[in-house]
């Protein structure tokens, strides 16, 4: 999409036809050919902050001939590592993907976690790889020791017939881990055999920043809500999902056939939605009883119901709960048929609808679902927010496609309020929607595009924090009430097109630390404006010739740095509407607020880059004489690395002003040019002309020749 | 360089002398009427028609014959009032005054003490004295065509002139400004 986005980007041609005369089309022509020869021959200053290639924290030496596949994850690509200052310690790098974001804002309680069956982050920065020279954000982790438990399981060579050895040698060190977790109220969201290593009678549960809690978790290590959200928008979710996840863990430690784990996910979440996760996933299989407890508590489908902490603790003591087998989760006293099948429960219909889109209008339109929820379940408040939802969507009647789409996912969440916020294909939890953007942006699908730009127009997050809070007294925590806040915020930025609004901009606002994701900046992990500003200064020689240095993705990530609310306008050229919101215009001011915001750091490539596009501003200048005038000032501006000067020149009014009053009066000027022109070349006027001026002399003259006789006639006394 | 922002004028034919006699052929040539007022006209109509009804029952009391005299006499110039279109009536006033050089010396001469009307009534039969007085009025006339014709000559001259300078004034604003002021100036008024 980023690129499809890019491809969109075309240099802005002036807005009517005011290009001047060949002489002035030629001075810009030559000083913007003069400008890229300067610029051709600038070489960048290097990247303060990456002093050597290769190297993260000024410390961890990646060693890119030395990659390490186990511990590789689905994402990312493992390397090790050679500390300086402790040369023996056994360290591994992963190198992260660049267009889905990392857990950096847990990365810090994570690191403070330190406990030896985990594998903690110690150290993370932006590096240049020297195989590619491209960068990376990349995480230093101590390596574990071991293989995968995948392998081991598959190898048969863990004695997993000794119940003190899963209690004491796995499910002990783990279950301290998410102790710590949960004292953080985090999740660290990959508890699966792939993410753990095994080795010298020591686990290890591997990491769980390099990528959106989640993400490469299988879906049958996830409750229901997160199992049906996509990858990428299941959010940070709580630590309670990881006791599920433990509980997953242990089934798969026992022997059994597991047939889960080779179901269809929509097949599986189905009969979950129907039976209850520990019916379903222990269908047919024999569980030993010292297992059951802790089985049937961690896969409790309830989240307060659910095994913690506390529990766990106790059942690593030995303790006996005798916890009762779940029933199936049944609501309604009588089925809610649709598409052929009954369904007992308001989240198995959610799920059914969900997955049969097209269908769910009909029965949601005729006040099926909503009969069923106040007659069959009894839930007359739910049924009375179905039916409001219903009137606010158009009616009984409606048929426009976009309030259907409304209609059902409302419906959807007010039928499942735990469940994913759910529009067309999407499926996605309020604090997924960040990374959940970002993955679209990397696969440039326009229909999820457009399914996205939807979930956030409807403000169907806010729709959600609504049934929460109303029929399920849901205090949200302070994180999502910020963020809910922020989505209001956004459906304004949402709607405006203009440069450093739009969807782009609802990605790098909902994605704090996510680098940019500009075309332009291919190969760069750029998190900050400083970092923006540098990398733009070193493309300026390779990229001024055939590109602008603004983009929908860099004009975004400036303006959310800048956290800019309103549309960028040339407020001083408001007589001047295509001068006041000309492309380059615009871009050369959030260049500039971006360089004031990095304390003026000198970008001599940069000024160069904006001074060459400004050229194209100078066609709206109708004066030649001024359109000289201001190219020479931006010529002698371009190569000063600030950008400030050029901002100054092009937005003083005055010049502006004097070229509209001049161009009036010289249009006016010219029209009256033309009329006495056209009065001069009528051979009519000039005849009647020269009649009338004949005439008179021939006046005049006759009277000179009657005073001559008058005088004569005097002085012959009469007798002339 | 000028400054290009100073050059302005709304009038067209401000800037040059002829330029509202241009302005007036024009009107006229276009057939637009820029005369006085009809009532202020009618008026001086009046005015001038009383004038001539008194001075002519003044003339047959001094003059008796010899305002028969005047009256064959300036007929040419009477005829030229009629046929004079021009509200100004150059052209009868050229014939007029004219007619009037050739014809005052035989009324003098008539109103001497020792001629008297009999000398008015000899010149009045002798052909001689016709060709003089309308040879005078034909004189008139032909000088008006003249002048009319140096005036053309001249004014072409003139015309040409302006002419050139407005269309160094047009390609200076085109070079100044761009062929947007021509689009401009060709479409908004």
């Amino acid at each position: 999409m980023a690129q499809t986005e890019a491809a969109k980007e075309k240099p802005t041609k002036p807005d009517d036809d005011s290009s001047g005369p060949d002489v002035s089309g030629r001075l810009a022509k030559e000083a913007r050919a003069k400008i890229l020869a300067g610029l051709s021959q600038y070489q960048p200053a290097p990247d303060h902050a990456i002093t050597r290639q290769d190297i993260v924290d000024n410390r961890y030496v990646i060693q890119l001939k030395q990659p390490l596949p186990d511990f590789d994850t689905p994402l990312n690509k493992a390397y090790a590592v050679i500390d300086e200052q402790d040369p023996d310690a056994s360290l591994y790098a992963l190198v992260c993907v660049r267009h889905l974001p990392q857990r950096i804002t847990i990365m810090p309680q994570v690191r403070n976690i330190m406990n030896p069956h985990f594998v903690y982050p110690i150290a993370a920065s932006v590096a240049e790889l020297s195989t590619t020279g491209e960068q990376f954000f990349v995480i230093i982790f101590p390596r574990p020791k071991g293989k995968r438990l995948s392998t081991l399981l598959a190898e048969k060579s863990l004695p997993l017939h000794s119940s003190a050895f899963i209690r004491n040698n796995i499910f002990n060190p783990i279950a301290n881990v998410l102790h710590q977790f949960e004292e953080l109220g985090l999740c660290h969201g990959h508890i699966n055999p792939e993410n753990i290593y095994f080795g010298d009678g020591k686990l290890t549960l591997g990491e769980c920043v390099s990528e959106p809690c989640g993400y490469s978790q299988p879906a049958y290590f996830e409750p229901l809500e997160r199992m049906i959200s996509h990858p990428a928008g299941k959010g940070e979710g709580e630590p309670s999902v990881d006791y599920y996840a433990l509980g997953i863990l242990m089934l798969m430690l026992l022997p059994g056939r597991r047939k889960f784990v080779s179901t269809p996910v929509a097949e599986l979440a189905a009969v979950i939605a129907e039976k209850g996760s520990f019916n379903t996933l222990t269908a047919d299989e024999s569980i030993p009883d010292t297992y059951l407890d802790i089985i049937r508590g961690t896969l409790h489908d309830t989240k307060r119901d659910r095994w913690t902490d506390v529990q766990l603790k106790s059942w690593v003591a030995g303790k006996s709960f005798s916890v009762i087998t779940p029933t199936y989760p049944i609501e309604a006293s009588r089925p809610m048929h649709f598409m052929e099948k009954g369904y007992l429960n308001r989240k198995a219909l959610a799920l059914a609808m969900s997955r049969n889109w097209g269908k769910s209008t009909a029965v949601l339109r005729d006040g099926s679902v909503i009969r069923w929820v106040q007659l069959s379940i009894g839930q007359k408040e739910i049924a009375n927010g179905l039916e409001r939802i219903l009137k606010s969507c158009g009616g009984e009647k409606s048929t426009n496609a976009k309030l259907n789409d409304e209609l059902i996912s409302r419906s959807l969440t007010m039928l499942d309020p735990y469940g994913p916020i759910r529009l067309r294909k999407l499926a996605l939890h309020v604090d997924g929607l960040g990374s959940m953007l970002s993955e679209i942006f990397y696969h440039g699908e326009e229909e999820e595009m457009a399914t996205m730009n939807d979930v956030l127009d409807f403000d169907l997050a806010n729709g959600w924090a609504d049934v929460l809070k109303r029929y399920l007294d849901v205090l949200l925590n302070n994180n999502m009430s910020n963020m809910l806040w922020k989505l209001d915020r956004l459906r304004v930025a949402l709607r405006n097109h203009s440069l450093g609004f739009g969807i782009e901009r609802c990605l790098y606002e909902l994605t704090p630390y996510f680098p940019c994701q500009s075309p332009l900046l291919e190969g760069k992990h750029v998190t900050t404006l400083h970092q923006l500003l540098i990398a733009l200064d070193q493309l300026a020689p390779r990229l001024s010739k055939e590109h602008d240095p603004m983009d929908r993705h860099i004009a975004a990530f400036i303006a959310s740095r800048l956290n800019l609310g309103k549309n960028v306008r040339i407020q001083e050229l408001s007589t001047n509407r295509a001068l006041a919101s000309h492309r380059a215009l615009v871009t050369l001011k959030l260049l500039e607020q971006a360089q004031q915001r990095a304390s003026y750091i000198r970008l001599p490539g940069l000024s160069a880059w904006m001074a060459a596009g400004l050229l194209t501003v100078i066609e709206h200048i109708h004066s030649r004489t001024l359109r000289e005038q201001v190219t020479t000032h931006i010529e002698a501006c371009a190569d000063g690395g600030q950008l400030r000067p050029m901002l100054d020149i092009m937005r003083s009014a005055e010049y502006v002003a004097r070229d509209k009053l001049g161009f009036d009066m010289a249009t006016l000027k010219y029209r009256q040019n033309m009329v006495a022109l056209q009065t001069l070349a009528n051979q009519r006027v000039i005849k009647t002309h020269s009649t009338q001026v004949g005439n008179r002399i021939g006046y005049y003259l006759s009277l000179v020749i009657f005073g001559v006789t008058l005088y004569f006639l005097y002085l012959s006394g009469g007798r002339f | 360089m000028s400054d290009p922002f100073q050059e302005n004028t709304n009038d067209p034919f401000a800037d040059h002398p002829l330029g509202a006699a241009i302005a007036r052929a024009a009107a006229i040539a276009a057939g637009i009427e820029i005369d006085k007022p009809e009532e202020v006209t009618r008026f001086a109509r009046m005015f001038w028609r009383v004038i001539a009804l008194i001075t002519s029952l003044l003339l047959i009391i001094l003059l008796q014959i010899g305002f028969l005299f005047v009256v064959l006499g300036l007929l040419p110039a009477f005829i030229a009032y009629f046929l004079d279109n021009d509200p100004k009536k150059y052209l009868f006033k050229a014939i007029f005054y004219c007619n009037l050089s050739a014809t005052l010396p035989y009324l003098s001469r008539a109103m001497m003490p020792d001629s008297g009307p009999a000398s008015l009534e000899l010149a009045m039969l002798a052909p001689r004295t016709w060709v003089i007085v309308y040879g005078s009025a034909f004189a008139g006339l032909l000088m008006v065509w003249l002048c009319r014709f140096l005036a053309y000559g001249t004014l072409t001259v003139t015309y040409t002139a302006r002419e050139q300078f407005l269309t160094g004034t047009q390609e200076k604003l085109l070079d100044e400004w761009g062929t947007l002021v021509r689009k401009r100036a060709e479409t908004e008024f």
